[in-house]
């Protein structure tokens, strides 16, 4: 389980993140939601250790195995199939690596890209490409910010339905921003309404889209025109 | 050998120094080994140490970052003969470490490339590494690489342009004068090197033998360019 508790990060001179109680039960899939700028990726960056909270805590087993997608992740030079086995770190998981890379390579449709420059990759193909690198390994908890907004529309639904399995096979937590509601629905459980650095909505997708509590809930997922009409 | 020569056309200085450097001249070759033994040693060690730490300067984030930047970027502008004169004295009879015998030696005029070159090759590094280094941080970080793995896989991602910095410390040990003639002492079948030798010769009025060591720095120079051109295009 992971549990914030008087969180309080200062991340500009005008927005500061601030959280005073929330608890992520292990396994659940969580979707971040908000405006840009709501919050999202600072909370996904403090989760992952990546930056440090200016108050409060966040109470976790630091040892269980995480891995964090940033927005924009580093493409390494080189390869393609070098960039996503950068992504095996554990030892127990690189014993069959040419087994899980050629899985995830049919998995994403880059198999026959495997040997071609990461470089010369299109925008969508790249983030295929990342969201494999992180799905090489068994992590029992994924930090993702935005990982499927520059997917084409065709590969969407099967990248939703790889990580839903991924999740599901190794009790992976999962907690993912996005902008897309059907992506939040489709994959996680939970729903977070971010508002100016705050916890606005949290609770079942359902739940929340039927009856959401705050003003901002209402509104945002006006915007979203998911009702429970 | 070397005979004083009067004043003459440059194509026919250019003629008589190719012809030198066909005769195989016992004093010119041993200046060459001499140039190309403390240039190589000098990048050598230089790099070890500066190409390392840039990157780590480069990377962290950390109190004091932009002091020691001003004090790498300051270094890298140090005057060789200032270099020199602190090498000296450190390595004189009365310097700390004196009872090494260094002074005068290849190994005295290597030190003090080593002080020059160093902060060149660190600050251009930190430079470099620090334009990839927040987003390499953030997913290195993501995929809880460990500390050296994560600088290690970051110098390899700077390789293409740490072998420009390594090519412009060579250019910078290969042509410098001050620090090694006060250092090395340009003694003669000993520390003398191609850019000593150009200035003694050409206080000499000897210029056939300082154009021959100039075509020799040059071809040298463009050689070594050649080959770091050709590698960085393939590692690119």
């Amino acid at each position: 389980m992971i549990a914030i508790k008087n969180l309080k990060k200062k991340y500009s001179a005008d927005f500061t993140l601030k959280i005073d109680s929330l608890e992520i039960p292990a396994g659940e899939k969580i979707a971040l939601v908000g405006a840009n700028g709501s919050g999202k990726s600072t909370l996904l960056k403090l989760v992952s250790g990546y930056i440090e909270p200016d108050e409060g805590e966040i109470i976790f087993e630091r040892s269980i195995d995480a891995a964090y997608l940033p927005q924009n992740p580093y493409i390494f030079s080189g390869s393609v199939r070098k960039n996503i086995l950068v992504g095996l770190v554990k030892k127990e998981d690189k014993s069959d690596s040419e087994a899980r890379l050629k899985l995830l390579l049919d998995n994403v449709g880059l198999s026959r890209f495997d040997k071609k420059s990461a470089g010369k990759l299109s925008g969508g193909e790249m983030q295929r490409m990342v969201f494999a690198r992180m799905l090489i390994g068994s992590h029992k908890l994924l930090l993702l910010d935005e990982p499927l907004s520059a997917v084409d529309v065709d590969f969407k639904d099967t990248l939703e339905e790889i990580l839903s399995d991924y999740c599901r096979r190794n009790g992976t937590t999962l907690i993912m921003s996005t902008h897309t509601p059907i992506e939040a629905v489709k994959i996680c459980d939970k729903l977070i309404i971010m508002h100016k650095g705050e916890v606005a909505e949290y609770g079942d997708c359902g739940e929340i889209i039927k009856n959401p509590k705050t003003n901002f809930g209402k509104a945002f997922l006006r915007q979203w025109r998911i009702t429970d009409a | 050998m070397l005979r004083s020569s009067k004043f003459k056309g440059m194509t026919e200085y250019i003629k008589e120094a190719f012809s030198l450097l066909l005769s195989r001249d016992s004093e010119l070759l041993q200046i060459i080994t001499v140039t190309l033994q403390m240039s190589f040693f000098s990048t050598l060690i230089s790099s070890l140490l500066g190409l390392p730490f840039g990157t780590m300067l480069g990377r962290a984030e950390f109190r004091g970052k932009g002091l020691i930047i001003r004090i790498t970027n300051t270094l890298m502008g140090l005057p060789p003969v200032v270099a020199g004169l602190i090498v000296f004295l450190i390595l004189s009879h009365s310097g700390p470490l004196g009872s090494l015998s260094l002074l005068f030696s290849i190994t005295a005029m290597v030190i003090a490339q080593v002080v020059l070159i160093t902060p060149l090759i660190a600050g251009m590094s930190a430079a470099s590494s620090s334009i990839r280094a927040p987003r390499f941080r953030e997913t290195a970080c993501g995929l809880k690489m460990g500390k050296g793995k994560e600088i290690a896989l970051l110098m390899i991602e700077c390789k293409a342009q740490f072998v420009s910095i390594i090519l412009l410390g060579f250019g910078r040990a290969i042509a410098e004068v001050g620090a090694v003639s006060l250092v090395g002492g340009n003694i003669q079948f000993k520390t003398r090197v191609m850019t000593t030798a150009i200035m003694l010769e050409t206080n000499k009025g000897n210029f056939r033998f300082a154009v021959a060591l100039g075509i020799v720095l040059l071809t040298i120079s463009f050689f070594v360019n050649s080959i770091a051109y050709t590698a960085g295009e393939k590692i690119k």
